[in-house]
């Protein structure tokens, strides 16, 4: 009777979660962009955007690099399937790296998440946004056949 | 001709059987879990009720001394926070889990452990809230715990931490839930049951879990704000560091008016069910019914700000407000509309069940009433904060999501416990709820009038507000017995009611194929669904309603 592949109700499942869960930072997003965005000096005065975009780009093509770590498992080729796992761990690493050195930065300066609307709005976004949930929703949704996937059930 | 109808010959899973408990605890059976929640939503109805009875004491009489300014406070919020989240979602969120699946022909929801987890977790919220009681006292700033008295400059203790934490545990269990319901109505009906064909109840539970899935999560955003800010000395809220107070209730009634459709439209479609059944005739007009809930769901997102017309914004987006507000009452009046039309010409019977649908379209209708006077955005201006808004709650609260709950509680647990509910102690705890609620409430509309304050501890011996007061306390009375008798009721039939049989009300819908109460797998096979009433199709071979051209 309820014959339809479990890939079939987790992969709906991941895509509602994923779809409620931009709600959530779509509320994070307007307390941002309505503190933070009219202080603009301050964005410009305390963040190094050229910076932040060189580690985001390793973020960006780490999510590529375990789409193709994925499509490698698919073809049985399980020595690129590990490199290209590998490369993502490490560029994640280094997207890590680059966001903790931010954060100290920061902090040094004492800006932080009380030192005004402009620190608290950024610092909950980019909390919430690295620490919490993005990563592993987003490996999840990759990693299909994972485990980790069936503790949806 | 009369059948004897057989005993289950293995009794159903209690606290006496062997691992009873431990079977209970660690269940992902969607019956059991839908059990769970409605036995949830008992227990907190007590203490809410409880709360309540506390309140009405208080304001009894002008300027009253039986409970503090501090402790009137934290009753009424935790009344608020546990009726709403502990009682109207658990009691339809249980309905939903035990028969959603089984109205589409499943056997299980797409995600039993999800399922557990979401009951487990709203579970703890509750326990966390009312530890607060022990950890320093309970929240004490209203259910919608608005800036700045919730931040920590005005509220040191740590009562709304508890609050905040308890809110983001049950939306959590909330969210769960809605995920489920959705894969489940999505990928889980039985051949031959389109999307088309649910029951009206599945519908709207299926729709409500979007509304969830999207009102929910701006809610944990504000909980999270508002932690932030008082745990992390953060300035969302905090006017005086640049943060806006206005924030908060921009956010809290995103959430907050889709949530009172989420706690109505399970009970609309509880009804949906209930007065096509005793009335002997298809729904009027399926296809309005089922899209003026979309309709709702869509427009409840743009009526928030309908709850901050007396904060000072301007005119242009008051007007917006109160027109998008008008505008939602009018996919709920084509609900009535279609119910009252579907009585119209039939063949009603007047089971307890069918009397508090038949009640939640005399008390919902004044509720809808009420509130749409608020849309107007003077009348809003005069009477928000009265208690005015109360009545206005408490008749759609109880007139509606009550009244639907109590309505299922009649027409379903003969299917959940293979045993009928009295209808002798029905009828009385019926008339006794009607009596006793439009009598405690309906008096409210005046003291509005009058200009008596809510969330205040009492009242000036103004003319008429200590005599309608003391009116609406004598018949809470009434009321407060009428959920006595419910419990009794409940009680005395799970061991002396009379057995049920499968279909004891000769209903339409594939929750009455399999028996009272079902096996743990719930069906071995069911008929081909080829129209809405497959029940009726299979009993009337002359004349199934995938014959019929009107529908």
């Amino acid at each position: 009777m309820n014959d339809m592949s479990s890939m079939d109700r987790n992969r709906t499942g991941i895509l509602f979660f994923v779809g409620s869960e931009s709600f959530f930072f779509i509320s994070l997003m307007i307390a941002f962009g309505y503190y933070a965005l009219p202080q603009s000096a301050l964005s410009v005065k305390y963040l190094e955007v050229g910076r932040t975009l060189v580690f985001t780009v390793f973020l960006i093509t780490s999510s590529f690099t375990l789409y193709l770590s994925e499509k490698m498992m698919k073809k049985g080729n399980r020595k690129l399937q590990l490199i290209f796992l590998t490369v993502t761990f490490l560029f994640g690493l280094i997207f890590i790296y680059g966001q903790g050195t931010e954060y100290a930065r920061l902090f040094r300066v004492n800006m932080n998440i009380s030192s005004g609307v402009f620190g608290t709005t950024f610092f909950t976004l980019t909390g919430f946004s690295r620490v919490a949930c993005h990563y592993r929703t987003g490996h999840a949704d990759h990693d299909r056949n994972d485990d980790s996937f069936r503790l949806l059930q | 001709m009369r059948i004897r109808i057989p005993e289950s010959h293995e009794p159903l899973p209690g606290l006496k059987t062997p691992n009873g408990l431990l079977q209970w605890i660690s269940t992902v059976d969607h019956k059991q879990i839908g059990i769970l929640y409605l036995w949830s939503a008992l227990l907190f109805l007590v203490i809410g009720v409880t709360e309540a009875v506390l309140m009405r004491i208080q304001l009894t009489l002008p300027e009253n001394t039986f409970l503090s300014p501090q402790a009137y406070n934290q009753t009424f919020t935790l009344h608020g926070t546990t009726m709403i989240f502990l009682v109207l979602t658990p009691m339809l969120t249980g309905f939903a889990t035990y028969f959603l699946p089984i109205m589409i022909g499943s056997n299980e929801m797409a995600f039993p452990r999800l399922n557990a987890f979401s009951f487990w977790v709203f579970f703890l919220g509750g326990l966390v809230l009312y530890f607060s009681l022990l950890a320093g006292g309970a929240p004490n700033v209203g259910w919608f715990s608005y800036a700045p008295l919730s931040e920590k400059y005005y509220s040191s203790a740590p009562g709304v931490d508890y609050w905040a934490i308890s809110i983001i545990l049950m939306g959590t269990g909330t969210v769960g839930g809605a995920l489920n319901f959705i894969v489940t109505t999505l990928k889980y009906r039985a051949k031959g049951m389109s999307l088309n064909r649910v029951p009206l109840f599945v519908w709207m539970v299926f729709i409500n879990s979007f509304l969830m899935l999207a009102a929910f999560p701006i809610l944990n955003a504000a909980v999270f704000m508002i932690l932030i800010d008082r745990q992390f000395d953060a300035h969302f809220f905090t006017t005086a560091s640049g943060g806006d107070a206005l924030l908060w209730q921009h956010l809290f009634w995103s959430f907050g008016h889709p949530e009172v459709y989420i706690l109505a439209l399970p009970a609309f479609g509880i009804i949906s069910e209930v007065i096509p059944v005793f009335s002997r005739k298809p729904i009027f007009g399926h296809n309005f019914v089922a899209a003026s809930s979309v309709a709702i769901a869509l427009l409840s997102f743009g009526v928030w700000a309908h709850h901050m017309f007396a904060v000072g914004m301007s005119t242009p987006i008051n007007a917006f407000f109160a027109a998008s507000s008008i505008l939602i009452a009018v996919p709920t009046g084509v609900k009535i509309f279609n119910w009252s039309a579907t009585l119209w010409g039939g063949s009603v019977r007047f089971t307890t069940s069918m009397l508090f649908a038949l009640s939640l379209l005399i008390d919902f209708t004044i509720g809808g009433l009420s509130g749409v006077g608020f849309g107007l955005v003077p009348i809003d201006w005069r009477l928000t904060d009265t208690y005015f808004v109360v009545a206005h709650i408490h008749y759609v609260f109880i007139g509606a999501s009550v009244a639907g709950g109590l309505a299922g509680a009649y027409y379903w647990f003969p299917k959940i416990t293979g045993r009928m509910l009295s209808e002798k102690i029905g009828k009385w705890h019926f008339w006794l709820f009607f009596i006793g609620f439009n009598g405690t409430f309906f008096g409210m509309h005046f003291m509005g009038l009058l200009g008596m304050s809510r969330r205040v501890f009492t009242y000036p011996d103004l003319p008429y507000l200590g005599s309608l007061n003391l009116f609406s306390t004598a018949f809470m009375i009434i009321l407060v017995i009428s959920f006595i008798l419910f419990f009794i009721n409940i009680f005395y039939s799970l061991k002396k009611g009379k057995p049920a049989g499968d279909n004891p009300w000769r209903a339409w819908t594939l929750e009455w194929f399999t028996s009272s109460p079902p096996p743990v797998k719930n069906f071995e096979n069911i008929p081909l669904v080829r129209s809405r009433r497959p029940l009726w199709d299979a009993a009337n071979p002359n004349d199934p309603d995938w014959k019929r051209k009107d529908e």
